[in-house]
C-alpha cells in the first residue's frame, strides 16, 4: 500500500488531543457518605482503584478516529499485483505542446517541435500518446494512439498561433485524456517555454489526476531566462476637435539582459497605406506615449495598423490592428427652445465621445415636432408649458421608434390636456413647485447607472455639494420607471424609463441657473454628457478585441438585425481566408490575429473587427521546470530534473491501484457512530436518577 | 388502623412549617387510637389506695366509703404532669439524604411530632439538638415551650464543615451535658444515627438512666445509607466511587458492589448490638428509615411501650 499524500500522515498527531482532553478532563465529584464507621471495615476486601484515564474505551475510539482521517487524507492506495510504479509498464503519454505566440520567439517552437518528436520516437510497443497543443485552451490532435507515424504527421502539420499561453487550464484538462487503467504507466509530457504570464493571468492552479506523473521539457535555456522585446501595448483613438481624431499607442520595452535603451521606428498605416512614421528611443521597462497627427474621423470604418520596427525576437506583437469607426455627433433637437441655455450648450459641446449637436425643433404640432426632430437622436424638453397635446404624441412616437427624451421642468404651468398627453411620454407626472430655503441637495444616486457613473466614490460628494432652490414634485411614479436620484427630503430627483424603443429621463429641476447651482457647477459638464448619451443609447466601439476573446458577431461587427422569424447567421472569414457560418447564438472566438470580417448572408457589405495577440505573450519571462512543477503538481512528488537536458521527472506515482481513501472514510463514519453511543452511554450512566 | 393514612416523610417535607407538621402527623396519630384499644389510657384510673394524711380529700372515692366504710384515694396513671425532652443530633452525618429527605429532617419531623403528642397530654416540653461533643442548643421542659421547640427545631441545620472527630466528641458527652440540665425525672427521646461502636452508644446513655429517665432511643437511617445502594447519587458508580465522608471529609475509593453484602451484615449487627445493649438497660431501641411514615414510627414506638408497660404490671 503507498501513500499519495504521506504528510497528511502528520494529523495523526492530533490524537494528543483526546489523550490530553481525557487526562485533564475534570474527575467527577466524589459521593458522600454520612459516615466511614462501618464502611471502612469493608475497604481492603472491596479496594477499587481510580484509573488515571476515565473511560479507556471511548478514548481508544476517539483515537481510533482521528488517525482514520488523517490517513484518509494521507490517500492511501492499494498497489495491484503486477502494477508496481516501475519503469517496466508500458506508459500512456499525453504529450502537451505548447503554441502560443511567444513559441515564436527565438525559434523555439522548432525546438519544442524536436523535443516532441523525440517523445514519439520513445514510444517503446505497446506504448500509446495522444498529443494535444495549446494556446488559451488545449486542442486533442490525435486519439490515443501507438502509431508514431500519425502521431509525427500531426505534428509536423503544427503551427505557432497568435494566442497566449494557457499553462495551467491545458495541464488541469491533460491528466484527463489518459484515462485510467489497469497496468499501465500515465505520464504528462509538456513541451513549452514555461513563460511566466502563462501562469500568473489569474487561472486557477490545476492539480494533475492521482497516478498520473509529469515530465517537462523546456525550450527556453536556463541560462537565457528573459529576452529583450519591445511592443505595442495598447492603442487608442483620441478625439480632438473639429472631427478630427488622433491616434495614441503605447509602446512598451523590456530590455531583458540587453541594453535598456532601443531605437526603434514606429508608423501608422491606415488601409494599408503608412501615413506616418516616428524615429523614437525606447526606455527600458517603461511606457512610451506616441501620438500621430490627428485626421479627419473617417465616414465608414477605416482599418488601421500601427507598426513597431525594426523586427524583434517576437515580430507577432510588433503590429497592432484597429478599427476606426465614424463617430458622427449625437443630435439633441431642443423641443420649444426658449431663452438661449448657455450652460448646456457649452456643456454638451465640451463632450468629444460622443460629441453633440444641439439645434431647435417646434413646440406645437405632432407633424412639426416630429419634422423637427427628424435626424435627431434626443428630443430635449426643457420647459413642458409650452408643448400641446400635438407635441405631446409626436414624443410619444418619436419614443417608439429608438429615440430618446430628457425632459427638464420649467416654470411655465402645465396645461391640463398637454399634461394627459405628456402621461403616456413621462414617467411621473409633473407637480407642484418645492422651494427649499435653506437649499436641498441631491442625497442618493444610484451610481451603478452609467449617468452617475463618473459620480462613483468620492466624486460623488462633488455632486452631493450641488444646491438646489427649487424643484418640481414628481407624482404617481409609473411603476416600470426607476428613480435613479432623490433629494434630500426624498422626493425623486431623476427617473428614468423605457418607452417603446428609446428611453425617456425626468429631471425635476430645471438646466438652467434659476433653480439650482448644477449648471455653474463642475459637476455640470459629465452629468450632462452622460445623460444625453444615455438617452441617445450612445455606444462605445472597440477599437480592436484580442486574441482568444469570445465576442457576440452581430453586435461586435455591428450587423443590421435579421428579420424575427429567420434564425440569425452570420458569415465570419478569418484574416487566413477561412469562412464559417455562425448560427443561433454562437460566440465568435477569436482565434489568430488580424481583421475578422463578417456580413449578414446575402448581404454585400462585409464589416471588420481587428484581433491582436494577449499582451501578456509580450512578457517574454519565463519559469523554471522546477517551479512549474510546484505550481502545477498540487502533491508532493520526487522528481529529479534530468541531468543536462533541462528535464524534469515527476514522481511516476504509485501506478494503477485500488484507493482507499474512501474505504477509511467509511471505517471512520463507523468508529464516528460507534464513539457516539459509547459516549452518549457513558453519558446516562452518570445522569443522577438513573441506576448505575 | 390501615396503613394508607400514614404520611408520606417526603411529602411532609414539603410543608415548610414544622408546626403544621406535627400538629398533621399528631393528629392523624390520634384519630387513629380513638378505634385502638389505647383510648384514654392517659386518663385511665390506676388503682385505689389507703388514704394517708396529707391526701387531698378531693381524690377520696366516696362510693367505696360508702360500700366498705374504709377511706381510699383513686389514682389515675396520667394525673400527673411528666417531662419530654427530644434529643436530636444534628451533625453532618445526619444531613445525608439520597433519594427522599434527609435523616435531618425527618429527625427533626420526628421529635415535632413527639413534643406536640406529649404536650397534648399536658406534659412539659423541651429540646436538646446536640452535634459533636457539645449541646447547640437547649430548651428546658416547660408547658409554654411548645411553639419555641418547634422553632429551634425548624432552625436547627448541621455544622458547615468537616472536621475530624476529637477525643471526646461522640455521643456521650452531650447526653451527659444534657442528664446534668434535666434535674427531673422525664421522658427523653434521642434521635441519632449512632455512628459510634454500639457499646459507645450504650455507654453514653449511662449519665441519663442514673437520673432516671424513660429514654426511647430512636435509630435513623437513610435507606440507601443501609444498603449502601447509593444509584442515582452524583458520581455514584456501582463498580468504584469515590466516598467522601460528611462527617470528617475523608477519601475512600471503594467498590460498592463487592462491599455490599458486607456492609449489609455490619448494618444489621450494629443494630442488633444497639437493640440488645439499650434493650438490656431499659432503654426503648426503635429503628426507623427515612421512607418510614412518622405515624406509623410513632405507633410502634407506643405499642412497644405499651407492651412493656402491661408486662411491668
Amino acid at each position: 500500500m503507498g501513500l499519495l499524500a504521506p504528510l497528511f500522515l502528520l494529523g495523526g498527531l492530533f490524537v494528543a488531543l483526546p489523550i490530553v482532553l481525557h487526562l485533564t478532563r475534570r474527575q467527577r465529584e466524589p459521593t458522600p457518605f454520612p459516615s466511614f464507621l462501618l464502611l471502612r471495615l469493608q475497604h481492603r476486601a472491596a479496594r477499587w482503584k481510580r484509573r488515571r484515564f476515565r473511560n479507556v474505551p471511548l478514548l481508544l475510539l476517539r483515537c481510533l478516529a482521528l488517525l482514520l482521517l488523517a490517513l484518509a487524507f494521507a490517500e492511501p492506495v492499494l498497489e495491484r499485483e503486477g502494477a508496481v510504479a516501475g519503469d517496466d509498464l508500458p506508459r500512456d503519454l499525453a504529450i502537451l505542446v505548447d503554441r502560443s505566440l511567444s513559441m515564436t520567439a527565438a525559434g523555439r517552437f522548432e525546438t519544442a517541435r524536436a523535443l516532441a518528436s523525440e517523445e514519439i520516437e520513445s514510444l517503446a510497443p505497446g506504448e500509446r500518446a495522444v498529443l494535444s497543443a495549446f494556446e488559451d485552451r488545449p486542442v486533442a490532435l490525435t486519439e490515443r494512439t501507438d502509431d508514431r507515424a500519425e502521431l509525427l504527421d500531426a505534428l509536423a502539420d503544427l503551427q505557432p498561433g497568435d494566442g497566449g499561453a494557457g499553462l495551467a487550464t491545458a495541464l488541469g484538462v491533460a491528466s484527463r485524456l489518459l484515462p485510467r487503467e489497469t497496468g499501465r504507466r500515465r505520464e504528462v509530457v509538456l513541451v513549452s517555454d514555461l513563460q511566466r504570464s502563462g501562469f500568473e493571468d489569474g487561472r486557477p492552479r490545476p492539480s494533475l489526476a492521482p497516478g498520473v506523473a509529469l515530465r517537462v521539457r523546456s525550450v527556453t535555456p536556463p541560462e537565457n531566462p528573459q529576452l529583450a522585446n519591445a511592443w505595442i501595448a495598447a492603442v487608442e483613438a483620441v478625439p480632438g476637435s473639429a472631427g478630427r481624431v488622433a491616434v495614441r499607442a503605447e509602446v512598451r520595452f523590456a530590455p531583458g539582459d540587453g541594453p535598456s535603451e532601443r531605437d526603434a521606428e514606429i508608423s501608422l498605416a491606415l488601409a494599408g497605406r503608412a501615413v506616418e512614421g516616428r524615429q523614437v528611443t525606447l526606455p527600458g521597462d517603461r511606457a512610451l506615449s506616441v501620438v500621430f497627427d490627428p485626421i479627419l474621423r473617417p465616414e465608414e470604418p477605416l482599418l488601421a495598423e500601427v507598426r513597431l520596427g525594426p523586427p524583434d525576437v517576437l515580430p507577432g506583437d510588433d503590429r497592432y490592428r484597429l478599427v476606426l469607426h465614424p463617430a458622427p455627433p449625437v443630435e439633441v433637437g431642443v423641443v420649444g427652445a426658449g431663452a438661449r441655455n448657455v450652460f448646456l450648450e457649452e456643456a454638451l459641446g465640451v463632450g468629444m465621445a460622443p460629441a453633440f449637436a444641439l439645434r431647435a425643433a417646434p413646440a406645437r404640432g405632432e407633424a412639426a415636432v416630429l419634422e423637427g426632430l427628424a435626424d435627431a437622436r434626443v428630443a430635449l424638453v426643457e420647459e413642458p408649458g409650452r408643448l400641446d397635446a400635438g407635441a405631446a404624441a409626436a414624443l410619444r412616437r418619436f419614443l417608439e421608434a429608438g429615440g430618446g427624451v430628457v425632459a427638464a421642468m420649467g416654470a411655465r404651468r402645465i396645461p391640463r390636456d398637454v399634461a394627459a398627453a405628456l402621461e403616456d411620454v413621462l414617467p411621473a407626472t409633473p407637480g407642484g413647485f418645492v422651494d427649499r430655503d435653506p437649499p436641498g441637495r441631491l442625497a442618493d444616486f444610484e451610481t451603478s447607472h452609467p449617468v452617475f457613473e463618473p459620480f462613483a466614490g468620492p466624486a460623488g460628494a462633488s455632486l452631493g455639494s450641488v444646491l438646489f432652490h427649487r424643484y418640481r414634485t414628481l407624482g404617481e411614479v409609473d411603476s416600470a420607471a426607476a428613480v435613479l436620484a432623490r433629494f434630500d427630503d426624498g422626493r425623486p430627483a431623476l427617473l428614468a424609463q423605457a418607452v417603446g424603443e428609446g428611453w425617456v429621463f425626468l429631471f425635476a429641476s430645471s438646466l438652467d441657473a434659476d433653480w439650482s447651482e448644477l449648471p455653474r457647477h463642475a459637476a455640470f459638464v459629465p452629468f450632462t454628457n452622460r445623460l444625453f448619451a444615455a438617452a441617445g443609447r450612445h455606444e462605445t466601439i472597440p477599437l480592436a478585441y484580442r486574441v482568444g476573446d469570445a465576442v457576440d458577431p452581430g453586435g461586435a461587427f455591428r450587423l443590421p438585425p435579421r428579420e424575427a422569424e429567420t434564425a440569425p447567421e452570420v458569415l465570419v472569414e478569418s484574416p487566413g481566408g477561412e469562412r464559417r457560418l455562425l448560427t443561433g447564438t454562437s460566440a465568435l472566438r477569436l482565434g489568430e490575429a488580424g481583421f475578422f470580417r463578417a456580413r449578414r448572408p446575402g448581404g454585400a457589405e462585409f464589416s471588420e473587427i481587428a484581433a491582436n495577440p494577449p499582451a501578456s505573450e509580450s512578457d517574454l519571462r519565463f519559469l523554471t521546470a522546477e517551479e512549474v512543477r510546484i505550481g502545477a503538481v498540487a502533491r508532493p512528488a520526487q522528481e529529479e530534473e534530468a541531468a543536462g537536458a533541462g528535464v524534469l521527472q515527476a514522481d511516476p506515482g504509485p501506478g494503477p491501484g485500488l484507493p482507499l481513501a474512501g474505504l477509511g472514510l467509511l471505517l471512520l463514519f463507523a468508529v464516528l457512530v460507534i464513539e457516539a453511543r459509547a459516549a452518549g452511554g457513558s453519558r446516562r450512566s452518570y445522569t443522577p436518577g438513573t441506576p448505575g | 388502623m390501615t396503613t394508607a393514612r400514614f404520611v408520606d416523610p417526603a411529602a411532609l417535607a414539603r410543608l415548610a412549617n414544622l408546626s403544621l407538621v406535627a400538629k398533621m402527623v399528631v393528629q392523624g396519630f390520634i384519630s387513629g387510637l380513638h378505634r385502638s384499644t389505647f383510648l384514654g389510657r392517659s386518663i385511665d384510673f390506676a388503682e385505689h389506695r389507703p388514704y394517708m394524711p396529707g391526701d387531698d380529700i378531693r381524690r377520696l372515692d366516696w362510693r367505696l366509703f360508702a360500700r366498705s366504710d374504709r377511706f381510699h384515694v383513686k389514682e389515675f396513671e396520667a394525673d400527673t404532669n411528666a417531662n419530654f425532652v427530644a434529643a436530636v443530633d444534628i451533625s453532618r452525618s445526619m444531613d445525608f439524604a439520597c433519594r427522599g429527605i434527609s435523616k435531618l429532617d425527618y429527625a427533626r419531623f420526628l421529635a415535632g411530632s413527639l413534643t406536640a403528642f406529649s404536650r397534648s397530654q399536658r406534659d412539659r416540653v423541651g429540646l436538646c439538638l446536640f452535634d459533636q461533643g457539645e449541646i447547640v442548643e437547649f430548651v428546658p421542659p416547660s408547658a409554654r415551650h411548645l411553639e419555641t421547640v418547634l422553632q429551634h427545631l425548624a432552625r436547627a441545620r448541621p455544622p458547615s464543615s468537616a472536621s475530624p472527630p476529637g477525643p471526646d466528641e461522640g455521643l456521650a458527652a452531650p447526653l451527659r451535658q444534657l442528664a446534668a440540665a434535666l434535674g427531673r425525672r422525664g421522658l427523653v427521646a434521642v434521635i441519632s444515627d449512632y455512628y459510634e461502636s454500639a457499646e459507645e452508644v450504650v455507654a453514653a446513655f449511662d449519665g441519663l438512666l442514673a437520673g432516671g429517665h424513660d429514654i426511647m432511643a430512636f435509630h435513623v437511617l437513610d435507606p440507601a445509607e443501609r444498603d449502601l445502594d447509593l444509584a442515582g447519587a452524583d458520581g455514584f458508580d456501582d463498580h468504584g466511587s469515590r466516598f467522601v465522608d460528611l462527617e470528617t471529609g475523608a477519601l475512600l475509593d471503594i467498590s460498592p458492589a463487592r462491599a455490599r453484602s458486607a456492609y449489609r451484615e455490619a448494618i444489621r449487627e450494629h443494630c442488633a448490638g444497639l437493640r440488645s445493649g439499650l434493650g438490656g438497660r431499659g432503654v426503648d431501641y426503635i429503628f426507623a428509615d427515612t421512607a418510614t411514615p412518622l405515624d406509623f414510627a410513632l405507633f410502634q414506638y407506643l405499642k412497644e411501650r405499651e407492651g412493656r408497660a402491661r408486662r411491668r404490671r
